[in-house]
């Protein structure tokens, strides 16, 4: 009864453009329960088109019942997912691992060990997934035979498909919203043919980018027709030339964008639904004007007109996006409008730096103070592993009195109080080259630190570089 | 590791001949910072404890991302060597969301997307910090067939080094070393099998080393190869579908000696995560015995050496800085 009234009073407005940080709303308040089920009775089902984004309430949260901790990182990934399409496009639910201090919205059943997995919802209530394994026989709670199948995490993504409403009949139904293709290898249809004749699920939610589309498309044409869907014409991409290009800080490059053409959104080869009656098989020129360019990196700058520049050394990816309005027979893919199409332009490195002039530095030289302290080595690169050995002079019959190697150059060590000298050896290599550098410990106190030694000679009391200690007033 | 018991040994030859007391000499501890987080979610976003101060603070995201942390932390998507992390995210003056190396330090940020792309996930950077390698799904593809990409950090560019074909999944990534990665890899009817793919040749094989279990996360080596730790379902009586418990164990590759078990949890439990991290000196492990805890466990004797309090413990990342 709760879910009702919100709907009547807060529902279908349109989804949130910015909200709190990510997206997500900032407040642990419990939000009253919505399923898709009662979103139904107040938005139906057009077109078969499960999905209605401007029917849930903007900022609303759907809380997941946690997982077990073995299965949690594959539960936040098919969340992180699904709140990666969501928020890119600003709409509304969003899902979140319930925390434990609000009213959990779906629970999962059936939670069980096993090497691939399938998964079904309650319907209508649409509040429960359920993620079986899959064959095991003799277990009645195991997949039917032929379900498709995946990772856990697959199967769940799967799953929140249907909490938030899509349908697995979209083409299934003969809807003429949709050409036949644009769904048929995403995550919330799964067909018999291949290549999903393998049972295999789908690991991404490529259900969305179709999704983006036709919200690009409505907020075009303001209606959503059926039989009208891709029946205009609409560019996707625009041509670069170059491919590539490498070029030396300094130097320029000229791309060339010559002209629009669509894509498909089909397996990567030849696009699948350029073959289908009246959709999108063209390509125009690019009128003069016709793109605007940018360049993603410092590395290389615009300077109009297609031309870029090296600036530093790296690689920028530079490009073009479409630049004129739509008329009735031009429409403008979303992606070609926002991110526009692009070419890498590496840019050639600098010369490496001068070597080092120590060997091995410490974060304080001498040693004043007993403790920890950081010891970097001056050989290799940063993600070098070093080969250490240290000697204590005061242990005079055992050199090197420790040895290990650390990842990069930094080397953290407890420094005990005295005064004696730390000699360090360092190498690329644990079968020699090292090369060595004193470091002097000057911690102890009630005496002169500079150059003194015990009676009865030894060096275990090597202090010959310390300075005067603080406050002596020697020189 | 039996470098620093040998010398004990040998120092305390010395002190007994010797009237004064002999300090311990200096042992390698526990140093960097390890890194933590969860979903973009208000709270739970990226966050990093000095493992020496034990100061717990958030890694700062700059103007350059208006809408803070918008990408799920993940195992390894921190440099081991230099704390910069990698992901996809939503970027100020890229409409769509980009795989970037920032530095959170310097603020200094490289955008390393490809246009082709629609979602890039899964980060993780190789052992010596040069690399980091993801998943991507392309805008013209949606054919469900994962791409496994490889970003040369340090020179800026990617190569594709795995493209499964007929559709299958490759989940997360680890690194073993730093020629092969190994792969949740799952082919219909096998299931989810490990397989290694050696990065100087580009041979995907089975690892016959472990049985996958069904869960990403149950293993994790430590920069070499050296050490692995495994989280194994136990089954009191034959397995069947629910485990009673899972057990963490560790166990040094180079020798020959047996699993060492670290702890173990109910299977349903929620409170904790199986997150583990190995340091990048390989002489400790971190995990998260409880969903606020990190605790980090010295290999050589399993004994824990430090425990901090963080918001939560989830998807460690160990690195030098």
């Amino acid at each position: 009864m709760i879910a009702l009234i919100a709907l009547v009073t807060g529902s279908c407005g349109p989804p949130e453009t910015s909200g709190a940080l990510n997206g997500l709303p900032t407040g642990a308040e419990a939000a009253p329960p919505i399923h898709f089920s009662s979103l139904l009775t107040t938005c139906g089902l057009p077109n078969g088109y499960g999905y209605i984004p401007d029917c849930w309430p903007a900022s609303h949260v759907i809380q997941l019942q946690p997982a077990p901790q073995t299965l949690q990182g594959e539960q936040q990934a098919a969340v992180d997912d699904w709140n990666f399409y969501l928020i890119q496009d600003a709409l509304a639910p969003r899902f979140r691992i319930n925390p434990g201090n609000i009213t959990t919205d779906v629970f999962t059943v059936h939670v069980q060990s096993g090497s691939q997995y399938c998964g079904t919802f309650s319907d209508p209530g649409r509040d429960t997934v359920y993620i079986r394994r899959a064959n095991v026989s003799g277990d009645p709670q195991s997949c039917q035979i032929n379900a498709h199948t995946g990772t856990w995490s697959v199967a769940y993504r799967q799953e929140l498909a249907g909490i938030i409403g899509w349908s697995e009949s979209v083409e299934q139904n003969g809807a003429a919203l949709f050409e036949p293709g644009l769904t048929t290898i995403c995550v919330l249809y799964l067909d018999n043919t291949q290549p999903n004749g393998s049972r295999f699920i789908n690991p991404s939610v490529c259900a969305h980018e179709a999704d983006g589309i036709i919200l690009a498309y409505r907020a075009e044409t303001a209606t959503v027709g059926t039989g009208r869907m891709f029946r205009d014409t609409l560019y996707m991409h625009v041509a670069l030339s170059p491919a590539a290009a490498t070029i030396q800080v300094g130097d320029s490059v000229r791309v060339l964008a010559d002209s629009f053409y669509s894509g498909g959104l089909g397996t990567g080869g030849p696009p699948a639904l350029t073959q289908v009656q009246g959709h999108i098989p063209v390509a125009k020129s690019v009128p003069p004007g016709g793109v605007s360019w940018f360049s993603r990196s410092s590395s290389a700058a615009s300077r109009g007109n297609g031309w870029f520049i090296g600036s530093a050394q790296g690689s920028a990816w530079v490009g073009a996006r479409a630049n004129g309005s739509p008329s009735a027979a031009t429409r403008w893919w979303s992606p070609l409008k926002q991110r526009g199409d692009s070419i890498l332009v590496s840019v050639n490195p600098a010369p490496p730096p001068p070597p080092p002039s120590y060997v091995v530095t410490a974060d304080e030289t001498p040693i004043w103070t007993p403790g920890t302290h950081t010891f970097t080595a001056h050989i290799g690169s940063p993600s070098s592993t070093i080969y250490w050995r240290v000697d204590d002079s005061r242990t005079t019959s055992i050199s090197p009195d420790t040895a290990f190697s650390t990842l990069g150059p930094d080397a953290t060590l407890h420094v005990t109080a005295g005064s004696y000298t730390l000699t360090f050896q360092v190498s690329l290599s644990q079968f020699g080259g090292f090369e060595q550098q004193d470091i002097p410990v000057c911690t102890q106190s009630g005496e002169s630190l500079q150059g003194t030694s015990k009676s009865g000679g030894g060096s275990t009391d090597a202090v010959e570089n310390c300075p005067p200690p603080p406050g002596s007033g020697e020189q | 590791m039996n470098a620093p018991v040998s010398i004990l040994v040998a120092i305390g030859a010395v002190a007994c001949g010797s009237t004064d007391a002999t300090p311990p000499p200096p042992q390698i501890e526990p140093s960097g910072w390890i890194y933590f987080g969860a979903a973009p979610e208000p709270g739970r976003t990226l966050q990093r404890v000095n493992v020496v101060s034990g100061a717990v603070e958030e890694v700062p995201f700059s103007e350059a991302f208006p809408a803070g942390q918008t990408f799920l932390t993940v195992p390894g998507m921190v440099s081991p060597v230099d704390g910069r992390i990698s992901a996809q995210g939503v970027i100020a003056g890229q409409p769509w969301p980009q795989t970037f190396v920032y530095d959170s330090r310097t603020g200094d940020l490289e955008v390393r997307g490809d246009p082709s792309a629609t979602r890039d996930f899964g980060h993780v950077w190789s052992p010596d910090g040069r690399y980091v390698v993801f998943e991507r799904h392309l805008a013209t593809g949606g054919d469900g067939r994962s791409r496994l990409v490889r970003l040369d950090a340090e020179a800026g560019v990617t190569d594709t080094i795995l493209a499964a074909d007929p559709p299958e999944s490759t989940d997360r990534l680890l690194w073993i070393g730093d020629d092969t990665l190994l792969i949740n890899y799952f082919a219909f009817p096998e299931g989810t099998q490990y397989r290694t793919l050696d990065l100087r040749t580009g041979v995907l094989v089975p690892f016959q080393e472990f049985r996958h279990e069904g869960f990403s996360g149950a293993l994790n080596f430590s920069r070499s190869g050296q050490w692995v730790s495994r989280w194994s379902y136990v089954f009191n009586g034959a397995p069947d579908a629910t485990p009673d418990s899972v057990l963490l164990s560790v166990r040094d590759r180079t020798t020959t000696g047996d699993w060492r078990r670290i702890r173990a949890i109910d299977f349903f439990s929620t409170d904790g995560s199986i997150a583990v991290a190995f340091a990048p000196d390989e002489a400790f492990l971190a995990d998260c015995p409880a969903s606020d805890t990190v605790r980090i466990v010295r290999l050589a004797d399993l004994v824990e050496v430090r425990r901090f309090h963080v918001p939560v413990c989830f998807a460690l990342s160990w690195s030098r800085k």
